[in-house]
């Protein structure tokens, strides 16, 4: 920031001095001290990390699914060179986390070396001036000359004009003249401090995030349990799983898929959004409670996020709507069951809905399968348990299916019991078979979002205003301005120019504030 | 530059102090009134009885075509009333641009029925219409982009005295609205992810950092006008520019074939008869791949003969540049009209198996059956599916300009710059004197960069935020947050500078320059061949 008449910074009156030639560790961790605390270090220590991460951008890291594809099509020489370089994972290199951690040191010994500089700026008021001195700021105005009016009469125009223009005032007598010392906005000379102070609280929520948080996946499906998530480690192009306990369990009670067009596939092009619904039970306390997980709607327990991360494009069903024909024939009777859900027929017979398969095929082997992922020819698997307590299984298929079921014996004896009410497939609300879980520990979050709002906050109040400070020396009949800005020079000139209009009389009629 | 004292005097204003400091901002403030009138009109019309939002966007082009040209004009023989119209139609065209911006709102939300604004428990929630906010796509951000960077330059020019800064921002705009209109304004599904309150402030706060980022260029580039710097010297980087694109990122031409192919495509295959373009495959268009190789040759003479002009002061070289500046002028324009002629007229095309090189038929076959499932597949089955791929849409295939609207809108913004250049280069005395004092121009330069520097910083945590919000991190190196973070870094950079060495003027300018290529990199290049959360690079 410029200022007006600044007194250089200690530590650099310390650096100009002339030194004592001696090798003495005081001296030396002075100079050290120099460098690391100055400015154009900084400036460095910016342009390099700038450069690494221009190489991280245009060299693809090993995190990326495409990786493997680009690690295969470089040449031994260079995946030897950008390995060795650290290249492929430049972002948690140790000397990029050494340099920000330098850049972390340089922001808080630059700021403390400037600091007294800021406040002395921001605190001192010239009160008195003379024509001489307003003629010598960065932004002056040609003297006014108005002979009618007294020195006094100018003083109050002036006093008011800034006051008009939300300027702090503070007015003084002095050797016949009249100072008024206008003045706004004196606290953003600290407007840069309280950028780095944010910045510095974001570095730290990182390195939390570096040094203690801990990230992976759990597939989720409606009635399964699992207290592991999943943790990808990253060896270029090899890429492993870690399992992770956690301290609760998740238990799918529910996926559910909103979509565009009912009647086309799950595909993420044509939907709306995914819902995952699970039970938490905590080891230590065995408290349970039901979260409810969307895209953009994360769920915090313990300080765990879970995320909807993605789905497996495999056709599921989340309920199904059933035509039941009892045994022995007479009226039919349609059922709705949610998967893992039961229903009870009139004759007091439970049906359970076990699984779903999209496009049900009977391997060679004899075994149930679906060869694809689409609703080619959907089935639900059912559990029928009598009121006896007998239990069979079914598998029910839409109608025209089911004919050929029907008709064909040995079909029908693998796929159903002998006895038993006959059911047709009628309807299905079609959803994912699994929803894959983001889980997230991180305690350096909270810093970053601190950090983060302090930021914006602090650079909304360092850019878009500014320290403007101007004196108005009034004399019998004349007036002399000068002033000056550290931002938005051209805003403080129309300011000047809008407090001569007042002073020789011009009241512009806008809002000046 | 020298901290010398600034003397003003209220004889000459800037502005009229009896007049309400409201109207001065009207040129900007108008648009914005007319612009939410506009989409309530066609709420009450509906889609079939008003305008369509693509149609608008080429009324806001030629506005801020006709504006720039009054802008530029303005510099060499400045008058009054040519200003103030240059200001009001480039106002005119940011009011076509908003508006073809919230209209496209409307037709999403339409699109959809407005389904996003029910929950899953079927309740109504009416703030929810920042579902269907256009910043879906690239198309939306450049369209945004282009009426952030209107918005500033117009507010900025509420100062008569800066009225100039019109004259380079609205070149830029209209590049960024023909990016836009290659791209395409066609609608796309909003992805679940994207789904969010989020989006809006992100991506806003996005549109309007790359917009005054824009204007901090362009104000840049004046002042290294006025500043003395050679317009010959400029076109050195100009051409060089266009030259790197050629050889380095265009996967367009060829120098070995000395072709020039695009990515055909199959009309009517994709969702409402959209064409499906065939990434991987590349076309060569007859006859315009001469004129393309002939213009960089011309332009690689230039940076010859301007490289010793600027060192050597030879007045030989300079005329022998401009020759061959002009020359590849001619040679750009002649193959453009070739080049959209042959899209227009070749219809039915067909791509020999033969013809294809082998790499590309890999990549065919690796994206007909889509990356898993290529993975369990042998190179010669992949070829195998490539060229049936090639025999089902056998004389079926068209050229259209939406299939690599990057690099087409690359070979129109080396045009542009290449006539830049030449203007500059006539009369430079009559155009310096037409700019503002060095002053006013770092002045501006400092203004501008300090906004975009803060609107980048609530880019990067509003992203932050989001992407903490739906992939479970707040950071993770995607190359599109590295890029903006990159950009910030070097307007930090700028900043600093300017604290620790009192750096201002020329080697300022140089910064500003470096921050708005960055963000155009980020924009632009990471998005197009980078892969990552942003990208949509194949």
């Amino acid at each position: 920031m410029e200022n007006l008449n600044q007194p250089q910074p200690v530590a650099k009156a310390a650096r100009t001095a002339p030194e004592k030639k001696s090798f003495s560790i005081g001296a030396l961790i002075d100079r050290f001290l120099a460098v690391i605390s100055s400015v154009p270090f900084g400036i460095i220590l910016l342009v390099i990390l700038l450069t690494l991460a221009m190489i991280g951008m245009l060299i693809q890291q090993q995190e990326l699914d495409t990786f493997a594809t680009y690690f295969a099509s470089l040449t031994p020489a260079e995946r030897a060179i950008y390995g060795r370089l650290g290249f492929f994972d430049v972002y948690h290199a140790g000397y990029f986390n050494f340099l920000l951690l330098l850049l972390s040191l340089n922001i808080i010994l630059a700021s403390i070396d400037y600091f007294p500089k800021a406040w002395k700026n921001m605190r001192r008021k010239k009160l008195t001036a003379s024509p001489g001195f307003t003629q010598t700021l960065r932004i002056k105005h040609d003297p006014i000359e108005l002979p009618q009016f007294s020195r006094e009469a100018l003083a109050e125009r002036a006093k008011e004009a800034a006051k008009a223009l939300q300027y702090k005032v503070k007015v003084t007598d002095k050797d016949n003249r009249t100072t008024i010392f206008a003045e706004r906005g004196a606290w953003n000379r600290m407007g840069a401090y309280a950028v780095h102070v944010s910045l510095l609280t974001v570095f730290a929520g990182g390195m939390l995030t570096s040094l203690k948080s801990h990230q992976g996946g759990m597939w989720v499906q409606t009635g399964k349990t699992d207290d592991k998530m999943m943790r990808n480690v990253f060896n270029l192009d090899q890429v492993g799983q870690q399992a992770l306990e956690l301290p609760f369990t998740v238990e799918g009670l529910d996926i559910r898929q909103t979509l565009v067009d009912k009647t086309k596939f799950i595909d993420s092009g044509n939907t709306l959004d995914w819902f995952t619904k699970v039970k938490i039970t905590d080891k230590q306390t065995n408290k349970t409670e039901e979260a409810l997980i969307h895209m953009n709607k994360p769920y915090d327990y313990r300080g765990y996020r879970m995320f909807q991360a993605s789905t497996q494009e495999m056709g599921g069903a989340r309920n199904v709507k059933l035509r039941v024909t009892p045994e022995g024939g007479g009226a039919a009777q349609e059922i709705e069951i949610p998967l893992n859900g039961d229903a009870q027929l009139a004759d007091g017979t439970k049906v359970h809905y076990i699984e779903f398969v999209p496009d049900f095929v009977l391997t060679p082997q004899g075994q149930v399968d679906s060869s694809s992922g689409q609703y080619n020819n959907p089935s639900a698997h059912l559990e029928l348990t009598k009121p006896t307590g007998e239990k069979s299984r079914v598998w029910t298929f839409g109608e025209q299916f089911q004919k050929q079921v029907d008709n064909d014996p040995a079909l029908k004896s693998r796929l159903m019991p002998p006895n038993g009410p006959k059911f047709v497939l009628l309807d299905f609300e079609k959803a994912s078979q699994a929803h894959m879980l983001s889980i997230q520990y991180d305690p350096g979050a909270n810093w970053f979002y601190l950090g983060s709002a302090m930021l914006c906050a602090s650079l909304f109040g360092v850019f878009f205003f500014s320290h403007q400070r101007l004196w108005i020396v009034c004399e019998d009949g004349k007036v002399y301005m000068g002033g000056d800005a550290n931002r938005n020079r051209l805003g403080f000139e129309d300011r000047i120019k809008r407090i001569a209009a007042r002073i020789q009389g011009v009241t512009p009629t806008e809002n000046e504030a | 530059m020298s901290q010398a004292v600034k003397s003003i005097n209220a004889t000459t204003p800037q502005l009229d102090l009896r007049r309400p400091a409201i109207l001065n901002y009207l040129p900007a403030l108008l648009p914005i009134l007319g612009a939410i009138l506009m989409v309530l009109a066609r709420r009450q019309m509906g889609a079939g009885n008003f305008i369509d939002d693509g149609s608008l966007i080429v009324i806001a082009l030629l506005c801020f075509i006709t504006a720039a040209a009054m802008h530029l004009t303005d510099l060499y023989a400045p008058m009054q009333g040519l200003q103030k119209a240059g200001l009001w139609i480039a106002s005119l065209g940011f009011f076509f641009n908003l508006s073809s911006w919230l209209v496209r709102w409307v037709n999403m939300g339409d699109r959809e029925g407005w389904r996003r604004m029910t929950d899953h428990d079927g309740v109504y929630h009416t703030w929810w219409f920042f579902s269907y906010v256009p910043f879906a796509n690239l198309y939306d951000l450049s369209l945004a982009f282009a009426f952030g960077a209107a918005l500033t330059m117009l507010l900025i020019e509420h100062r008569p005295n800066t009225r100039f800064v019109g004259a380079l921002s609205l070149p830029l705009i209209c590049l960024v609205l023909i990016l836009a209109i290659f791209i395409g304004s066609e609608i796309n599904h909003l992805q679940p992810v994207l789904d969010s309150y989020w989006r809006p402030i992100h991506v806003g706060v996005a549109s309007l950092s790359y917009g005054i980022a824009l204007v901090s260029f362009a104000i840049a580039v004046m002042f290294l006008i006025k500043d003395g710097v050679k317009a010959e010297a400029m076109g050195i980087f100009t051409s060089l520019f266009t030259l790197i694109n050629l050889v380095v990122f265009s996967k367009a031409f060829s120098f070995s074939t000395l072709s020039f192919s695009l990515n055909p495509g199959v009309p009517g295959a994709g969702e409402g008869g959209a064409t499906v373009f065939v990434r991987h495959l590349r076309a060569p268009l007859p006859g315009v791949g001469p004129f393309v190789a002939i213009s960089a040759l011309l332009l690689l003479i230039v940076v010859a003969c301007f490289t010793v002009y600027v060192l050597k002061q030879n007045d030989a070289m300079r005329r022998w540049g401009h020759w061959a500046l002009r020359g590849s002028i001619v040679a750009q324009i002649v193959g453009l009209g070739v080049l959209f002629y042959q899209i227009k007229s070749i219809r039915g095309l067909s791509v020999p198996f033969a013809s294809v090189a082998p790499q590309q038929l890999l990549e065919l076959g690796k994206q007909a059956v889509g990356r898993m499932q290529a993975g369990t597949m042998s190179v010669e089955q992949l070829v195998g599916v490539a060229n049936q791929v090639l025999q089902d849409n056998n004389g079926k295939m068209v050229f259209d300009v939406k299939s690599n609207p990057v690099e087409l809108a690359a070979l129109i913004t080396s045009l542009v710059l290449s006539l830049v250049i030449v203007l500059f280069s006539l009369q430079p005395e009559r155009l310096r004197a037409g700019l503002p004092s060095l002053e006013k121009l770092d002045s501006l330069i400092y203004k501008t960069v300090g906004a975009a520097f803060a609107g980048i910083a609530i880019l990067l945590v509003t992203g932050a935020i989001w992407a903490n919000e739906s992939w479970g991190k707040y950071w993770g190196w995607d190359p599109k947050e590295t890029g903006a973070l990159v950009a910030w870094l070097a307007y930090a950079a700028y900043l600093h500078t300017r604290i620790a060495h009192g750096w201002s003027g020329r080697r300022s300018a140089y910064f500003a320059l470096l921050g708005f290529l960055l963000v155009i990199f980020t924009y632009l290049g990471v998005s197009y061949l980078l892969p990552g959360m942003h990208s949509y690079a194949e």
